[in-house]
């Protein structure tokens, strides 16, 4: 037990201990790093009075080629200028090249571990080449005329005859095709899957038409070729798509069908009208219907024309093994149809869950974003695990092909990628973020959100990305990187963009901000960049300004490095009050000193005879003088002492209170909201939680000092596992055995023996288990 | 050298890790290993097949290793193996999924009465002996 003297000496010296080693500033402000605020982009984080964006509009035929595979397009662009530049050239994405077996994501693959050489690069090694890549017929002008190209990998410029002015538009034509890569072969975000069983195919299409690359504000023309994991950067623009496909095919589009009459019968048209105010999904194309399909032989083409506004991409699936199913939406004003394709091989899953999953996740984003603007939402089965696009996504859950069962892992997986998919209209379909430079910008968001909707789907949602005790693998594996990684250099994709910042995200709203806060700052930034093109500093900035809270502390430490949360209990020291008043002073003192532990010598001396016992006379004074009696000297010296305090300050001095200095060290190095669970020896806890700032002059140690008149027990960091820290058998004093997953498997192993010894002895059959899931 | 071509498989998730502890207590070693389940290339639930699997991949040299069992929670499934008594450094071999997936990651972190020791190291899946600390 430590006592001092409560007065400004004291506690002078221990601010002065903490300043002695101050470490490099991790509060300092971001506005070093962040880019400096202009017109287009505010210092608040919103859009500025002269900020624009280009627009390209799209009216495109496509056919999709049944029997080879292949794509064949043609359209017109229509560019709009809204830069303040006059532009000598345009840039388009080829993003089929990366599938040429040429391009830079083949020459720039590193060498394969010898002993697993992947089939694919395999394939291309021995000469089985799959030949990608788009075909680009003549670029023209509005008058025919031939405008000079140059394809650069993923990139095609095109010339332009004069430069086109600010606000001006200009219209080009061109033709293109290429070869459907086979997803059993080649995996990707669009694909052909071949069903040998029956013989079909069936399309999930992307990235296929030649799109205009974003000339921005930050960056002028987007000029990172795409590898394969950087997504896109794209202008929002409208569509008029006509696919002509098979005339047995069902097809789903991004858009509004514009021509029903045309492509379907008069039993579908029927209940699709009926699906717009249906209360559950209703089927349009049934499995039984979708299956006696799959017999057909197509006698003919036919053509769906689909329309769609203000979107930044176009997507669509394909096939005769399609089932249909659809309900309608109200997401505020907006009446939304909601519908699921699938094949067979989908079911009993899909029609139970998918079109479901969609409503869902419409009715909880929109809540902390903004309403569902578009008409239609699509979740689509194929080869593609898990993709998105405008109104449209592909995913990739199945039950087992041979007896339609399925385990929890598939059905949560089902529910997971189509919230996080159609989540991907507010991010980055609607909130139109660089993708190609911060994956993390929508990944990481729409993981968070998704981790919100998954809690509002059922109790005890297994999520596997959002509660911070779950990051801590990441968070102390080599392969952590900052958050601000580039796309194409991230070493660990779902760990960084997605799991980390769905954490972080999470943190700044439990445990930093509150929920009130954060959600208000957050649906600000999502209004504020809806339809617009945000970069991370929009992001910092709005949260900060919406939230008012600086968090240039939290930015810096969450996405810049790669420390992690490690916060220990280092000890704890008490601090009483000395009152000077010796009629409280030496009986607490005498205490103390009986409290001292007795040596092993003096124990076991005391049984001797000792010689003042023979010879009394040896005894004096000193043999009987209490040294902790109370002298007069001792009450003067007080009376002196008390004078010069007033008499309030006198009250001060109360010998019941306990001063605490809990030592904390920052062995992590991330700053962290401290949460310290304090329980006293009555049995009673108290939960202090302090703000993050308590780091800001040491960020290694400091102390916390907790006054209380009761005695403290005991006391536990982050007892709600909510920051995420890596170690958590430096998180109480006294140290507290933390239980290894090992004995936590042992425990349950014996629990389970017993019930299993009970279960014997009364000769009654163990449970059964099996039958569907 | 003879190649040995694998097929890449198109999954939701973007990484594959598995992670493994080793606990070294006075009289016994006790393994956690863990696993995504997606990424099994084979029943999940069943516990001696995973048991196999897992010590068909993974071995502490010169130490005999029993699976004790598994546990699978929707996502992920812990395999928990016990050996003899060992000391720092181990000579370990982790090629667990790694002809599954080109980009598979073992991590392997080893710890003494749950307190690390040292930083975690991370196994290339070429099935070659490391020491680990």
């Amino acid at each position: 037990m430590i006592r001092t003297l409560l007065a400004g000496i004291a506690f002078v010296a221990i601010a002065a201990a903490q300043n002695k080693k101050s470490p490099a500033d991790k509060f300092r402000q971001l506005e070093e790093v962040l880019p400096t605020p202009n017109d287009q982009r505010t210092a608040s984080g919103a859009p500025g009075h002269k900020y624009w964006q280009q627009r390209a509009d799209y009216s495109i035929d496509v056919e999709l080629d049944d029997v080879n595979q292949r794509i064949v397009g043609k359209g017109t662009v229509t560019y709009h200028n809204n830069s303040p530049d006059a532009l000598n050239y345009l840039w388009l994405q080829l993003d089929q090249n990366i599938w040429d077996p040429h391009s830079d994501t083949y020459l720039t693959e590193t060498a394969p571990d010898w002993k697993k050489f992947p089939l694919p690069a395999f394939r291309r090694h021995m000469d089985d080449v799959f030949e990608g890549g788009y075909t680009v017929g003549t670029v023209r002008d509005e008058q025919g005329r031939e405008l000079h190209k140059h394809i650069n990998r993923t990139m095609m410029r095109v010339d332009l005859p004069s430069p086109l002015a600010p606000g001006k538009s200009f219209v080009f034509s061109l033709d293109w095709n290429y070869k459907i890569n086979n997803s059993k072969r080649i995996s990707g975000r669009t694909g052909a899957e071949y069903f040998p069983k029956d013989g079909n195919w069936l399309y999930e299409i992307a990235q296929w038409f030649p799109r205009m690359a974003a000339y921005t504000d930050v960056n002028g023309w987007q000029h990172k070729q795409f590898l394969g994991t950087g997504e896109f950067t794209l202008e929002f623009g409208d569509y008029k798509v006509r696919i002509t496909a098979p005339n047995d095919h069902i097809v789903a589009s991004t858009g509004v069908l514009q021509n029903p009459n045309e492509v379907l019968t008069a039993v579908q048209r029927q209940r699709l009208q009926q699906a717009h105010t249906a209360k559950k999904p209703v089927m349009i194309v049934t499995e039984a219907e979708a299956t006696a399909n799959e017999k057909s032989k197509p006698t003919g083409k036919k053509t769906w024309v689909f329309h769609a506004e203000n979107v930044r991409d176009f997507a669509f699936a394909s096939s005769r093994k399609f089932a249909w199913d659809a309900q309608g939406h109200t997401s505020g004003s907006n009446t939304v149809m909601a519908m699921s394709y699938y094949p067979k091989e989908g079911n009993p899953l899909w029609e139970r869950y998918s079109t479901h999953a969609i409503i869902h996740t419409l009715n909880v984003y929109s809540r902390y974003t903004f309403q569902y603007p578009y008409p239609v939402a699509i979740s689509v089965n194929g080869p593609v695990g898990g993709m998105e696009y405008p109104m449209i996504c592909f995913n990739g859950p199945r039950p087992k092909e041979e007896d339609k069962t399925y385990s929890a892992r598939t059905k949560y997986g089902l529910v997971s990628v189509v919230i996080h998919e159609v989540g991907h209209n507010y991010f980055p379909m609607i909130v139109n973020n660089d993708e190609r430079q911060w994956t993390w910008l929508d990944e990481g968001l729409n993981s968070y959100l998704q981790y919100l909707a998954e809690a509002e789907w059922e109790d005890k949602y297994p999520s596997r990305r959002g509660d911070p005790a779950k990051i801590v693998e990441y968070m102390t594996s080599d392969s952590h990187d900052p958050i601000m990684t580039n796309s194409e250099s991230i070493v660990d994709l779902g760990g960084n963009a997605y799991h980390k910042v769905a954490t972080a995200l999470n943190i700044l709203r439990e445990s930093i901000l509150g929920r009130e806060r954060f959600d208000f700052a957050f649906k600000e930034y999502a209004q504020r960049w809806m339809f617009k093109r945000p970069m991370p500093a929009d992001f910092f900035r709005t949260m900060e300004d919406a939230s008012g809270t600086d968090l240039d502390w939290f930015w810096r430490g969450w996405f810049y490095t790669t420390d992690n949360v490690d916060v220990s209990i280092e000890g704890i020291k008490l601090y009483t009050v000395d009152t000077h008043n010796p009629d409280i002073e030496k009986p607490l003192s005498k205490r103390t000193q009986e409290q001292e532990p007795v040596t092993l010598s003096a124990q076991r001396n005391k049984p001797l005879k000792k010689r003042v016992e023979e010879f009394p006379e040896l005894l004096d004074f000193y043999n009987s003088h209490d040294e902790f009696a109370v002298l007069p000297s001792d009450k003067k010296a007080f009376e002196t002492f008390v004078k010069q305090f007033e008499e309030d300050e006198r009250k001060l001095f109360d010998p019941s209170m306990n001063f605490y200095a809990v030592v904390l060290k920052n062995a992590g190095g991330l700053v962290t909201p401290v949460i310290l669970e304090v329980e006293f020896s009555d049995g009673k806890k108290e939960e202090l939680r302090i703000p993050a700032e308590i780091w800001r002059r040491n960020n290694l140690q400091v102390e916390k000092m907790i006054p209380t008149r009761k005695e403290i027990r005991s006391i536990t960091l982050d007892p709600h596992l909510e920051t995420a820290d890596v170690d958590l058998s430096n998180n109480a004093w006294p140290r507290k055995p933390v239980r290894t997953k090992f004995q936590i498997f042992k425990e349950d192993r014996d629990k389970n023996n017993v019930m299993r010894e009970l279960n014997e002895e009364k000769k009654t059959p163990p449970p059964s288990g099996g039958g569907r899931p | 050298m003879r190649l040995l071509p694998i097929v890449l498989v198109c999954v939701a998730h973007t990484f594959h890790v598995s992670r493994t502890e080793i606990d070294l207590y006075p009289d016994r070693t006790e393994i956690v290993v863990t696993l995504h389940a997606d990424d099994l290339p084979l029943e999940a639930e069943s516990e001696s097949k995973v048991c196999r699997y897992v010590l068909d991949n993974f071995a502490i040299r010169d130490a005999k290793l029993k699976c004790l069992g598994t546990k699978l929670s929707v996502h992920f499934v812990d395999v928990f193996l016990e050996g003899p008594a060992a000391k720092a450094p181990l000579s370990v071999r982790n090629r667990i999924l790694s002809r599954e997936f080109a980009d598979q990651r073992n991590i392997v972190i080893v710890k003494r009465e749950a307190k690390p020791l040292g930083k975690a190291v991370e196994f290339t899946g070429e099935g070659e002996w490391r020491s680990v600390p």
